[in-house]
């Protein structure tokens, strides 16, 4: 059993309706198996959208119904759209989401993800979801939740946010999170009307299991991530149909184009000539100075592995 | 656009820009390069964007992260033509700002100025000498009136 709800409790006219049409949809019989398992059952093999694991079984307790059926649909049209994200969600164990945005990726590849308050002892300023979630005073926890919906949410800045001033742009991202190993984890208790799981402090880098980022920035977070134990996985994650109601997913997937799907990008390129024109206008003794800058710094770095190997 | 000085936030800085680089741009960059440039961003403080209604070369960017984005792009992206365009181009900038830098802080220039300074002083005096005020005869006549009747 994947689930601690029956069909019987998830099901109505509205979420059949969806869920017919998502089966429609899939690729080969193989993908419509596996959507049906998640629709009906919640999980298919020994994969549930709900976790097999304690962490997991915390946020059972703010699960309802109505949480259940969102979550099932919103699974279903990931495989259908994303199914290396299922894919390594199934062979990590990774169910839980964090949203966040690029800015915050150099820090997250260094010391993992910090809660609001850790961030800002270590000076670091946080613009992003974090912040516009902090209600009274102490943030001191990473929120990771087993929805979708919730993490795209948090999940940076987009031409279309309503939120920022300025239409200003950097890509988001969801890191997949597992909890197979809990030993240096620790939960808070919060009040909170939506189904996530309170970090203390700080969650490790070894927890992220996957990126998902824009499609056209795979290529780019994959050489940010390096030989770091964690895969990259293209996404669209201005796609709307996860914070949809079902009547319009319905209408959503009525329209579902395949080619559509896999041809979005983030809105904002930069060509070769665009940027050689900018390229054209240094000068060459700037060019040395930030290169002898640069050098200076590695040089530092050096000097302070040698100093902290012979302390050793 | 942030005043940056840190390496770690032209680092920064300069990743975000990179990330919208297109595919065939990134692909020549060397990992070990984009690697090393976000270790150094890891201790950034600053947050940066990109303003979707503009092209690349009016970013708000830092002139420091730009010089290091031109850097990347001569080492990397640039062919062995470009890169020779490229560097008679920083050659003729850096001249150019020079002959700019003389022309400004040249001290002929400075006692030609202020030769010119002191004929437009000269002439600007004469102009505003002073200015001979004549009474009106209905002014007079309101004068005498007054002083008739000691108001």
């Amino acid at each position: 059993m994947y689930s601690n709800y029956s069909i019987d409790q998830i099901t109505s006219p509205i979420y059949e309706q969806v869920a017919q049409k998502l089966l429609s949809l899939a690729k080969n019989e193989e993908m419509k198996r596996k959507m049906e398992g998640i629709l009906y059952e919640g999980g298919f093999d020994n994969f549930s959208i709900n976790g097999n694991f304690a962490m997991e079984r915390e946020v059972l307790f703010k699960n309802n119904p109505t949480i259940e059926a969102s979550k099932r649909l919103n699974m279903a049209y990931l495989l259908l759209t994303n199914p290396k994200i299922i894919d390594v969600m199934q062979r990590t164990g990774s169910v839980f989401f964090h949203g966040t945005n690029a800015n915050a990726l150099p820090y997250i590849l260094k010391y993992g993800i910090n809660s609001l308050d850790r961030s800002q002892e270590n000076n670091i300023k946080v613009i992003t979801g974090e912040e516009f979630s902090r209600i009274h005073g102490k943030r001191g926890f990473v929120s990771v939740t087993d929805c979708i919906d919730i993490s795209l949410t948090y999940a940076g800045i987009n031409p279309n946010s309503k939120n920022m001033k300025e239409q200003l742009l950097n890509f988001g991202i969801i890191a997949g999170v597992s909890f197979q190993n809990m030993e240096d984890i620790r939960t808070i208790s919060i009040n909170s009307d939506i189904s996530e799981i309170a970090v203390k402090d700080n969650l490790p880098l070894e927890h992220i299991k996957f990126l998902a980022v824009p499609k056209d920035k795979e290529e780019f977070v994959k050489k940010l991530v390096g030989e770091k134990n964690i895969e990259i996985v293209g996404m669209d994650l201005d796609d709307k149909f996860y914070i949809l109601n079902f009547s319009n997913k319905l209408k959503t997937l009525e329209s579902y184009r395949e080619e559509s799907v896999d041809t979005k990008t983030t809105s904002k390129t930069f060509t070769k000539e665009d940027v050689k024109k900018a390229v054209e206008t240094r000068r060459f003794s700037k060019i040395k100075e930030i290169f002898a800058k640069i050098k200076k710094q590695r040089s530092k770095k050096n000097n302070n592995k040698i100093d902290i190997a012979e302390r050793s | 656009m942030e005043n940056t000085q840190t390496i770690s936030d032209i680092s920064k800085e300069t990743l975000t820009f990179l990330a919208y680089f297109n595919n065939e741009m990134i692909n020549k960059i060397p990992n070990s390069v984009i690697i090393k440039l976000c270790e150094y961003a890891s201790d950034s403080t600053l947050e940066f964007f990109i303003d979707p209604n503009k092209n690349f070369e009016n970013q708000k960017i830092s002139e420091e992260s730009k010089d290091l984005i031109s850097l990347i792009y001569y080492n990397y992206i640039a062919d062995e033509v470009e890169k020779k365009e490229i560097e008679n181009r920083w050659n003729e900038n850096d001249k150019n700002f020079e002959i700019q830098q003389k022309k400004i802080y040249n001290s002929d220039n400075l006692f030609e100025n202020s030769s010119n300074i002191n004929k437009e002083y000269t002439q600007s005096c004469q102009e505003n000498s002073m200015i001979e005020y004549k009474e009106s005869l209905l002014k007079k006549i309101f004068i005498k009136i007054k002083n008739f009747f000691k108001i």
